[in-house]
Order: C-alpha cells, then sequence, then structure tokens
C-alpha cells in the first residue's frame, strides 16, 4: 500500500483498533507470550466485527492492499465464497503489518490506542 | 542524525531550523484538524509537508514509496526536531496554547517570528528562519518579558494603576503578568531539619528489599 492507501485504511479500521487491541491483550494474558496464535486471534476477532458492522469494509481492505479499484474486487469476489475474502485480507495483513497500522494511525491522532498497549 | 529510505532513495535526516521547524509545526497543526475532519487528502498533503520541512523527498516519491517508509521518515523527522531539553522555556510550558487571533491566517506563525526577532534584533528574515528552534524560542521569551516589563513601568506611571485612600495615599496595583511569567521553574527547596529522635529506629529496609543497615539509635 502506499501512504494513502494506508491513511484511508487506518480510517476504516480506526474505530475498531481499540477492540483488536483488546483482543490482543486478553489473548496474551490467557497465554502469557505474545505468539502467532494472538496475532491469529486478533485477525478473527477483526473478521467477525467486519461482518457484524458493515461487510463491505472487508471489500474495501482488498481493494486497498492489493492497489486494485471496488468496483473490480466486488465482482470478482462476489462468486466466491466468504472464506477467499477473509485469506485475501490474511495474506493482505502479512505484508501490511497490523501491529504497525495501529502504532501509525496512533502516532497521526487517527487512533487513541497503540499496539503496545496491548 | 538517522537515514531513512523513501521511495528508493537515502536520506539523511538532520534537525531543521527555525525555517523548517515552524513549517513542520504548522503541518502538524493542520493534519490534527485532517484528521477530525475524516479527510484523508488533507492529511496525506500535511504527511508530505512534515516530511518535505526536513528532507527533499519529491511529491512522487512520497505518493508511490510503501507506507511502512513514510510512517518511519516521519517518526524520524519529528523524533530529530524534537527540541532539547523544551521543559526549561517557561513560555512552553505555561504559556497560552491554542489562541487564535480574529486576523490569524496558515503561514502567520513563521511571518511573526520573523516579525519579533527582526524588530528587536535587526536580523533579516533569512537569517531569522536559520536560527536554532531553542534559540529562537530563549529569544522570542526574552524579547516578550522586556515587552511586559515596558508595559509595567508605563502602567505605573499612570494614576489610574493606583487605588486612592482618602488621605491622597495611592497603593500601587501592579499589571497582570502572563502565567508563564509567573511559575518559577526552580522553586526554591525547603530544607526541612528532623531530630535525630523523630527518626525511626530499627532495620531500615532499602530499595531492594535487603534489611542491611541499622537505622542510628536517638541519642
Amino acid at each position: 500500500m502506499n501512504i494513502r492507501e494506508a491513511v484511508e485504511m487506518m480510517f476504516l479500521l480506526g474505530p475498531v483498533m481499540p477492540l483488536l487491541v483488546g483482543a490482543f491483550k486478553e489473548r496474551v494474558a490467557e497465554r502469557g507470550t505474545k505468539t502467532t496464535t494472538a496475532a491469529t486471534a486478533v485477525l478473527s476477532r477483526l473478521m467477525a466485527l467486519i461482518q457484524e458492522r458493515d461487510p463491505r469494509v472487508a471489500l474495501q481492505l482488498v481493494a486497498l492492499m492489493y492497489h486494485t479499484p471496488l468496483a473490480v474486487v466486488a465482482s470478482y469476489y462476489s462468486g466466491q465464497g466468504a472464506g477467499m475474502l477473509m485469506g485475501a485480507i490474511i495474506e493482505g495483513f502479512s505484508v501490511n503489518s497490523l501491529p504497525e497500522l495501529v502504532d501509525t494511525a496512533h502516532a497521526l491522532g487517527i487512533s487513541l490506542v497503540r499496539w503496545s498497549d496491548g | 542524525m538517522k537515514t531513512v529510505h523513501v521511495g528508493g532513495r537515502d536520506y539523511e535526516v538532520s534537525r531543521a531550523r527555525l525555517g523548517g521547524y515552524l513549517a513542520q509545526q504548522c503541518a502538524e497543526a493542520r493534519l490534527e484538524d485532517a484528521v477530525s475532519r475524516t479527510d484523508e487528502s488533507a492529511v496525506c498533503e500535511m504527511l508530505f509537508s512534515i516530511l518535505a520541512s526536513t528532507i527533499p523527498a519529491t511529491r512522487e516519491s512520497f505518493d508511490s514509496a510503501p507506507w511502512q517508509g513514510i510512517a518511519e521518515a516521519i517518526s524520524a523527522v519529528r523524533a530529530v526536531n524534537r527540541i532539547p531539553d523544551s521543559n526549561r522555556f517557561s513560555i512552553l510550558r505555561f504559556g497560552q496554547k491554542g489562541h487564535v487571533v480574529p486576523w490569524d491566517y496558515p503561514d502567520r506563525a513563521r511571518i511573526l517570528w520573523v516579525h519579533q526577532l527582526g524588530r528587536a534584533y535587526g536580523w533579516t528574515a533569512e537569517e531569522i528562519l536559520n536560527l536554532w528552534p531553542e534559540d529562537a524560542i530563549g529569544l522570542l521569551q526574552e524579547i516578550v518579558a522586556d515587552e511586559q516589563f515596558d508595559n509595567e513601568f508605563v502602567h505605573s506611571l499612570s494614576e489610574l494603576s493606583y487605588d486612592w485612600n482618602k488621605q491622597g495615599h495611592g497603593k500601587y496595583r501592579p499589571l497582570d503578568r502572563p502565567g508563564w511569567m509567573r511559575v518559577h521553574l526552580n522553586p526554591r527547596q525547603v530544607v526541612t531539619r528532623l531530630r535525630k529522635t523523630g527518626l525511626p529506629v530499627g532495620v531500615v529496609i532499602t530499595g531492594d528489599g535487603h534489611g542491611d543497615k541499622q537505622a542510628p539509635t536517638g541519642n
């Protein structure tokens, strides 16, 4: 992503960032270590939040992370299952680290929480 | 000095002089405003302004570079341009913040600094904007303090600044000073003396949790 896409994503995820950091904190408290399991738990929480609030956000995330127009993403995934879309998002987050996004959003004043708070 | 990587090029991030520092501060204020309006384009514009205040990155490289590099560069620019020991300036710690005059405009801060320092010392705009920010702040603090003392002197000459009693004696009502001139940064330390008999007796538990020292006996 370039900085414009990253800023757009920070605004999209801004409202759920405290919940994601909270989910990470809970998971770490349960397991005692910051493992990949905790990161997976956060992504699962993100997916659940997207489904709850606005499923279109998932398409917007994919469009931003893969430099693809939203209409193209929407038409491509309309015939596919939700699992494909979620897979694309998870793969996208492997390049665009969620902790870095949260910390940058905090540094820019978009989010009130930092990942390190978690 | 730190090196950052933006758009395929390495840049040395070195401290900005007053001109760059003011440009950065102005962009930071406008960034805050853009974030509150959720204006993505304005946020990106201001991020570029912050970056351009210190490193000569092009707009093209800014737009196309991976966001992680930009975020790291902005963080480095902010860290490098932080004023060392800013707490020593009372005007920064206790000065009035967020006061906007009706004739304000986006670039007014730069003009105001040039106006104040140029008027006091007769320097050119170029010389002023080439000062280190902390030197400029120290000088500005002295200028504003001098202006206050001059105002106090003029105020003391006026009959209206005295409360007159029936005998014709006047009591001077001093001119109010701004908050930052009233607070002592290094308050006088009060030494409290205790009698030896007032000290605790027994084993003293030190910070590391070991009781290895005997308290003085109260003789």
